[in-house]
């Protein structure tokens, strides 16, 4: 034992490093950090334009020559980032800055930071982005028939063929979060497969169209590896709100998203924000609800349907709105973990229960409660299969956090991984078994091999994802298969226009 | 060029393979390693930090390269839980994968808990202090102290060698007779 650990160590390192001296290409790394920081002096500079105020801004478009420009009726550069240069704009480098930045702190707690006016002001910036070519508005049954096969022949397969029961599902509407969802799981996941397809259809028009983004993010000055994140649709189908993100290298880390519009009518583009670090979109009926977090702060915005208009988003919290704005909610408390910020009710919460190290409020909400239940770890390592380390906590708006009822903790899934909140009880997984957890009695459910993703607020039913199926579990726990999905399944915004116009 | 791109170039050029293999013993997979290290080199070189020197450069990388694979393995359990609801391609192990140059080291540092990797890899690859491994990490120097004396306690036994006797926690057992 004459050498030390630290000799040991380092002289392993040193093994490792001398065979993989060559693994990064340096020219990558350079321009990924000046997009960055140019990304940085473009939320700088623009703020100087945006008129800060509870109504409408100013629509200030930036070039990459530096200049500015109106938004409206300006054409996007064809090619190149979006951002000005560094060189065209230069970023001052006067100040040495820590790192890593600390996160806002009170009383040593790191604290939600509520949205505000001025975020939305300086981070929301609508300009003009490249056109790209809608696809063709065709009839929902050549969908059906027709579209997994021509699909997959130019390798998109993501568009299964349609049961006839997904057609039903989508005159009632009801497939919006779903599909939504799903697409997020994609995105996020498999970044090396990513999204790059919107799609829309809608059974009352007989409309469907698919829009391939990959020229339009090349003309926006994307990396090569880059996905849709997000999406939602107007009622119209006209337009859609894509979350689009860059990531990095092989796909782990990611940089900055952006929001945009796609209008499928005329092609054009409008680049609502850019440099988040994550954001989200919804669509409430009238306008679009943006969340993200970027470097101005938390962003909670309702903005005009044409993007050019906003005020702050409150989030208040009302019947239904909590599983409308889910989305959103679980995907900051997601990016929480990394950031230890959350978004709720536009107050400020500690990011974490006391003692905790990790939450997930993704497992289940609860609409017809008010309150969104999170699975928080109690403990100092991650492990999913101890269920003495699960603990749930009750966060109710405006209030904060606290212990689950006792009432509903008896109920709540004391070890499952993966649970969704169904009525009054909760279906979780015994093992490989579904069942359901209602008044401490347990009913078994005849399903395969799926996993809930969320609770319906609309029909009271629960969504259920498996390898390759999409399905609906009703409140009577009858399992009814959706969409049978490919190996890649696509991302679409199927839009409720059957629930919205119909008589 | 301005300056934090020369020091950036500089960085990359000279200590590449060794962030990567830092972060190799971190995560034990090359493509993540590799994620953790790139992801590491924009966040630093984005934050304006001003370096003098290519080392203090590397000083910063390498507490961003811990703290992110602390946040990814947290991050990890959800992605695990999506992940296995959909297809999904299946990453290749890579020659240097099958074949590691230092395949023992791999092995016990994959062997130890994510925090116990993250606080001995900083104190011993880094050259950080108990107090710098700390806020690099967002632990208290008590369980820095803790992680770090049973991950060397750990990798001393599997690797045959003498623990680093400055991050031994001395323990002292009063029986009653004693008293």
């Amino acid at each position: 034992m004459n050498e030390s650990l630290s000799e040991r160590m380092r002289r392993g390192e040193q093994e490792f490093a001398s065979t993989w001296g060559d693994s990064i290409k340096v020219g990558t790394t350079v321009s990924r950090v000046q997009r960055r920081r140019a990304m940085r002096a473009v939320t700088a500079t623009a703020a100087a334009f945006a008129i800060v105020g509870t109504g409408a801004v100013g629509a200030v478009a930036l070039w990459p020559s530096g200049g500015t420009s109106p938004a409206d009726g300006v054409a996007a550069p064809a090619s190149g980032s979006p951002a000005p240069s560094e060189s065209a704009s230069p970023a001052p480098d006067p100040v040495a800055e820590s790192y890593p930045s600390s996160p806002e702190m009170v009383d040593g707690v790191p604290v939600l930071v509520p949205a505000s006016q001025e975020v939305a002001d300086n981070t929301l910036q609508p300009h003009s982005g490249p056109a790209f070519v809608p696809g063709e508005r065709r009839a929902l049954d050549q969908v059906v028939s027709q579209e997994a096969v021509a699909s997959c022949a130019d390798e998109w397969c993501g568009m299964a063929a349609l049961p006839a029961v997904t057609s039903d599902v989508l005159k009632s509407g009801k497939l919006t979060a779903a599909v939504d969802e799903m697409g997020i799981l994609n995105g996020g996941v498999n970044p090396l497969d990513t999204l790059r397809y919107v799609a829309v259809a809608g059974p009352e028009v007989g409309a469907y169209m698919a829009v391939d983004l990959s020229a339009w993010a090349r003309d926006a000055g994307l990396d090569e590896s880059w996905g849709v994140e997000d999406l939602a649709a107007d009622d119209g189908g006209h337009t859609v709100a894509a979350v689009l993100q860059e990531y990095i290298y092989h796909g782990e880390g990611v940089d900055p998203s952006m929001v945009v519009l796609f209008d499928l009518d005329s092609g054009t583009s409008t680049v609502l924000a850019q440099g988040l670090d994550f954001a989200s979109v919804e669509w409430d009926g009238t306008h679009w609800r943006v969340f993200g977090y970027g470097p101005e702060g938390t962003l909670g915005a309702r903005v005009a349907s044409d993007g050019q208009s906003w005020t702050v988003d409150d989030m208040q919290v009302a019947r239904g709105w909590w599983l409308k704005e889910e989305g959103g909610l679980a995907q900051l408390a997601g990016q929480a973990w990394a950031n230890r910020r959350l978004v709720v009710d536009g107050q400020a919460y500690p990011a974490q229960p006391d003692g905790t190290t990790y939450c997930d409020p993704a497992y289940e909400a609860s609409a017809s409660d008010g309150y969104v239940r999170m699975s928080c770890q109690v403990s100092d390592s991650i492990s999913f299969d101890d269920p003495s380390l699960m603990h749930y906590f009750q966060l109710t708006a405006g209030e904060g956090w606290a212990p689950l009822d006792p009432a509903l903790e008896s109920q709540a899934p004391p070890a499952s991984t993966s649970s969704g909140a169904l009525g009054d009880g909760y279906v979780l997984w015994r093992g490989s078994a579904p069942v359901f957890l209602e008044n401490g009695s347990e009913t078994a459910i005849e399903a395969p091999n799926v996993e809930p993703l969320r609770g319906d607020f609309a029909d009271g039913g629960l969504w259920m994802l498996g390898y390759n199926e999409l399905g609906w579990l009703s409140p009577d726990l009858e399992y009814r298969q959706m969409m049978e999905l490919g190996g890649n399944s696509v991302m679409a915004a199927v839009y409720p226009y059957g629930e919205r116009t119909a008589s | 060029m301005v300056r934090w791109q020369a020091v950036a170039e500089q960085l990359v050029r000279e200590r590449q393979g060794a962030l990567v293999a830092y972060a190799y013993l971190l995560t034990r997979n090359r493509g993540a390693a590799e994620d953790l290290v790139q992801d590491a080199l924009v966040r630093t070189f984005t934050r304006r930090a001003q370096f003098e020197h290519v080392h203090q450069a590397e000083g910063y990388v390498r507490k961003a390269i811990a703290s992110a694979f602390l946040d990814g393995q947290r991050a990890w359990g959800r992605r695990m839980r999506r992940e296995r609801m959909v297809a999904h391609t299946e990453a290749v192990p890579s020659h240097a994968e099958l074949v590691e140059a230092d395949a023992d080291l791999a092995a016990a540092m994959a062997s130890l808990p994510p925090r116990e990797r993250a606080c001995v890899a900083l104190r011993y690859l880094g050259d950080f202090s108990v107090a710098e491994t700390a806020e690099a990490l967002g632990l208290s120097e008590g369980a820095v102290k803790r992680y770090t004396h049973d991950a060397t306690r750990a990798l001393a036994t599997q690797l045959c060698v003498a623990p680093e006797a400055n991050d031994l926690i001395q323990i002292t057992v009063t029986t009653e007779a004693q008293r």
